[in-house]
């Protein structure tokens, strides 16, 4: 019963959705609108995957309280990391609850502005630091295929920044053609083959072939 | 000796001249010429071709704050441009970090005379990827229950003008990631669709802008300098585009560089 | 301009910058504000999410009586089961929920969306002429080309059967197609990154030291 009842929900749940792509009118045997039906669904759909979210924040609590609970290595990092989950919460919560408190408003709307959305660029913008240095020690032309992909990529960066017509007025049609026309190519054929991939995944998750999902055990 | 050396630079050296090769042109800048691009063009034809009585447009804010840089600029850019037309248009947030940011840009024109919930709305945020995209677009009209101000949705004069998707002359998506122009394209197969991209996401979309299952895209900060442009109105995507340039142009070398340094190292050795 | 006085703007700049030590080498400021920013990132996502429950669960099932939102609070209570050895099985319910919600919903469209249209967009003609019959010889030449990538392409995806003689010919184009497709994303990549680090300098040299 343990891994039936999830095999029968996954079918059910499925089958009823993909349904009502292809037919309108009323589930066989009721009164229910299957339109409406699948509406309902998708809408408890977005309900669960709103209570998932709070699952990796009980874990990041878990380990961070036991980190400080335990003075770890670190702990005052730990301190910062569940401060700082706490009052982006509650403030979150209080405006939510309160949406006229002109000076609450503010104050969340500053700590957005001011740590999570400049931190957040930050930690992805380290990122460009990154690429040019691998482009510089790990992009190497060592085989023919490695020498096609980063001729593209060089003809790609200096025909798409604005530089590159100045240099060569080919370049940004080099870089179209390659863009539009090559790429175009080769990202249709992975396209493809991801949905026939994906879509065989989902027929096995629908007809119970594929279980990975349960996890191991009972 | 020396071109294994060269191999070998320390990564630190890379990063300095990363910083001075992007802030010299950001202090001060030289003012390379952009060209714009088709796709540009189609954003900027099919928003002016609207009809501010009868036409409104959803311009979905799902971008994080991490992409922001790249994809927030267009999103103020085309904004600021359906305002000037005067067409209305619904912000829905397919990620969480969207509301806040589109606060502040909201909050910029309403200073200039935008009227909150008749011009434009703050939806707030729908979770669950794209379920979210199909609840939306079932029931555009009652799928957000309250906005990110804490307003009914229903009561607002702006939603009067949706009852169903369709009622939607073009939907807009600015994007960082999921959900984006793959679960529209799958839910909303007769929505006139466009995108606003991450540069990153760009080639990967580009056999759908082909197949016209997306009209109109931007590129990255560069379609946000396009529409600028487009707009006559440079602002601070156009400002940026000079340390793109040579950016590029640091890393183009780096490269060269690089391979010279390894193939040349790598004959002398054999010798 | 100048140097910014506003504290919400120094605790930005004191902050991205501790962010960016990590280039020169991993220190306790930038873990320290590391930390920060994913206790940040959790609690605004717990919230927004929060909100989402209140407003399409718990307000139309207490103001509205719509019992029917029971099931699926019901199911979202569920998956915090797993944080109990004994009961842990029991989120499997919701797991498998969302999964035939993801299943039911995207099927169609990937068929529809990403394999028929794209399949239909690749039908193209070999060669191009224009009204009077003449042919575009460019034009003919990119359609051609993509209509052979796009089938060497799903050639080399073809895992059932190891290519041999001319079909190992055809991976091989397949092969050399994703390549060029890989590099002109690899170049999307440093466009993108370098779009990401202006955004970022800005708002420090910028916004906070008033150097732009």
């Amino acid at each position: 019963m343990r891994r039936e009842i999830p095999l029968i929900i996954t079918f059910v749940v499925g089958i009823t959705l993909l349904s009502s792509y292809f037919f309108s009118g009323t589930i066989p045997g009721t009164t229910w609108v299957l339109a409406k039906v699948a509406t309902d669904i998708t809408g408890w759909g977005i309900i669960v995957t709103a209570f998932a979210a709070g699952l990796a924040s009980v874990n990041l609590i878990r380990i961070h309280a036991e980190k400080i609970a335990r003075k770890r290595q670190d702990w005052i990092n730990s301190v910062a990391l569940v401060v700082s989950l706490a009052v982006f919460f509650v403030v979150g919560v209080y405006v939510k609850h309160y949406p006229k408190n002109i000076s609450m408003r503010t104050f969340s709307q500053n700590i957005f502005d001011n740590i999570y959305s400049p931190y957040g660029a930050a930690m992805f913008a380290i990122l460009g630091f990154y690429v040019a240095s691998a482009s510089y020690r790990a992009f190497r032309a060592r085989s023919f295929e490695a020498s096609l992909l980063l001729g593209a990529a060089v003809l790609m960066m200096l025909g798409s920044a604005p530089i590159g017509v100045l240099l060569w007025n080919q370049f940004p049609i080099i870089s179209g053609w390659l863009l539009n026309v090559v790429n175009s190519t080769g990202q249709r054929g992975i396209n493809i083959g991801l949905a026939i991939g994906a879509f065989a995944t989902a027929m096995r998750l629908l007809i119970g072939l594929d279980r990975g999902h349960l996890g191991s055990g009972e | 000796m020396i071109w294994k050396k060269l191999q070998d630079i320390d990564r630190r050296i890379i990063y300095t001249l990363m910083i001075v090769f992007l802030l010299y042109p950001m202090m001060f800048p030289i003012g390379i010429p952009i060209e714009i691009d088709a796709t540009t063009k189609d954003v900027f034809n099919t928003l002016k071709a609207l009809n501010p009585a009868t036409d409104t447009v959803v311009l979905a804010a799902s971008y994080s704050v991490g992409g922001a840089p790249d994809v927030g600029p267009q999103f103020d850019a085309v904004a600021k441009h359906l305002f000037e037309l005067k067409i209305p248009f619904l912000v829905p947030s397919f990620v969480s970090d969207g509301p806040a940011q589109v606060e502040r840009v909201l909050a910029r024109l309403e200073s200039l005379g935008l009227v909150y919930g008749v011009d434009a709305v703050n939806l707030g945020f729908i979770t669950g990827g794209e379920a979210a995209v199909k609840a939306f677009v079932d029931n555009p009209r009652t799928v957000f229950i309250k906005d990110f101000r804490g307003n009914v949705v229903a009561d607002l004069p702006i939603m009067q003008r949706v009852d169903k998707v369709t009622d939607l002359a073009y939907v807009l998506d600015f994007q960082t990631g999921n959900p984006g122009y793959a679960d529209w394209i799958r839910q909303a197969p007769g929505v006139k669709y466009g995108a606003g991209l991450v540069t990153v996401s760009v080639p990967a979309a580009i056999p759908f802008v082909n197949s016209k299952q997306i009209v109109g895209m931007l590129k990255g900060l560069r379609g946000a300098a396009e529409y600028e442009l487009l707009m006559e109105r440079p602002a601070l995507a156009v400002a940026k585009m000079d340390a793109q340039s040579l950016g590029h142009l640091l890393i183009v070398a780096l490269i060269i560089l690089g391979n010279t340094a390894h193939f040349v190292d790598k004959k002398l050795s054999k010798k | 301009m100048s140097i910014s006085t506003n504290p919400w703007v120094w605790i930005m700049g004191i902050g991205m910058v501790s962010l960016f030590s990590f280039i020169y080498k991993e220190n306790a400021a930038y873990r320290f504000f590391e930390h920060v920013f994913v206790g940040a990132a959790a609690g605004y996502f717990l919230q927004m999410n929060y909100v989402n429950i209140l407003d399409r669960a718990w307000i139309p099932l207490v103001a509205k009586g719509r019992y029917s939102l029971l099931i699926p609070i019901f199911l979202g209570l569920l998956l915090y089961t797993r944080f109990f050895k004994r009961y842990a099985w029991l989120s499997r319910w919701a797991t498998s929920f969302m999964i035939g919600i993801g299943v039911g919903i995207s099927s169609f469209g990937m068929i529809n969306a990403q394999l028929i249209r794209q399949a239909s967009a690749a039908m193209m003609p070999f060669l191009v002429k224009d009204k009077l019959g003449v042919i575009l010889w460019t034009r003919s030449a990119n359609n051609t080309l993509m209509i052979l990538g796009t089938l060497s392409v799903l050639v080399y995806f073809f895992f059932s059967y190891t290519p041999k003689g001319p079909v190992k010919e055809v991976t091989h184009f397949g092969r050399w197609v994703m390549m060029l497709t890989f590099g002109v994303a690899f170049g999307n990549v440093v466009m993108g990154r370098i779009s990401l680090l202006l955004g970022a300098f800005e708002r420090i040299f910028g916004t906070w030291l008033g150097l732009l």
